[in-house]
């Protein structure tokens, strides 16, 4: 676009000092026949792109823009998102394997193991692998349907948390399982 | 500027359809032939022929191609497309509908109304 611009402005600038201007008359003179610059390079913008579609995109810039000029504060970022993401895609990974090896028919459910990766859905993985652990996975623990979250209760507050010092003998709540009924352990 | 033509708006369209469809041009080409064949009045500013020309490609009535122009420099090449071509044809028509009606409304005398 701005290339077009030139060109035109210098074909112009031509022309008028074949008209006899001098170069500096010429330039000056092509540049306020033609208008404003800004203006219409962002009106040719809008022209292809459309109002939202403009907006968004100059927002996008401005963001980058802002990610250049503080490169320290970039870096950091970056890190962090590459170790947590990798992190997690590892982590995973390493879980899977064992699951797996329990539970054939579940391990269709779960990401394959990286072995069999190839480069784009290892990306598709991490991403799977983040939102997996924070949204959709138990928790890894073997057996955690065996799970239990002990609560105690009386008049006054019918579920409290238990502190480990209550917890030990001499109350044994090894029955607990077949006594009450326990939560089992979701994410809480 | 005395004698600087009011371009109606939506008429840029036409003027640069037309002027497009006597053969390919740059954005610069462009507004000289209109200049040319309208006798030199110069009817618009001239950076605004490029959002209206960007607005032209997105409709499809013209291609846009890159090439070299006579001072050796990148610059867009326009050319008309059949689709071009037929709102060339739709433009020009509804043109001269509204100028044979405002001429007649014009010309009409007291009497005959």
């Amino acid at each position: 676009m701005n290339e077009e611009f030139r060109c035109h402005l210098q074909l112009r600038a031509h022309d008028l000092e074949r008209q006899g201007l001098t170069r500096a008359q010429a330039e000056r003179r092509a540049r306020i026949e033609f208008g404003g610059l800004d203006r219409y390079t962002e009106e040719c913008r809008e022209a292809l792109a459309g109002r939202l579609l403009r907006e968004l995109l100059a927002d996008v810039r401005y963001g980058l823009r802002q990610l250049r000029r503080n490169p320290g504060f970039t870096a950091v970022a970056l890190a962090t998102l590459t170790l947590g993401i990798g992190a997690n895609t590892a982590i995973r990974g390493r879980l899977e394997a064992p699951r797996a090896e329990r539970a054939p028919a579940a391990a269709s459910r779960s990401p394959p193991t990286s072995d069999q990766r190839e480069r784009p859905s290892e990306m598709w993985r991490a991403i799977f692998s983040a939102v997996d652990a924070v949204l959709l996975r138990p928790l890894p623990f073997p057996q955690p349907e065996q799970l239990v979250a002990v609560r105690e209760s009386d008049r006054q507050f019918p579920s409290m948390s238990v502190s480990y010092p209550d917890y030990l003998p001499p109350c044994p709540p090894i029955a607990a399982p077949a006594v009450s009924s326990p939560t089992p352990a979701h994410r809480q | 500027m005395a004698n600087q033509a009011q371009l109606l708006p939506g008429t840029l369209v036409l003027l640069i359809l037309k002027a497009v469809s006597l053969g390919s041009l740059h954005g610069y080409g462009i507004l000289l032939r209109i200049g040319q064949i309208s006798g030199d009045a110069s009817v618009i500013e001239q950076g605004a022929l490029y959002p209206a020309l960007f607005r032209l490609v997105r409709h499809g009535f013209l291609t846009a191609d890159w090439g070299t122009s006579d001072n050796n420099r990148r610059a867009k090449f326009y050319q008309l497309t059949t689709t071009g071509r037929k709102r060339l044809r739709e433009e020009v028509a509804s043109w001269n509908r509204l100028t044979a009606a405002i001429g007649a409304v014009l010309s009409a005398e007291p009497e005959e109304v």
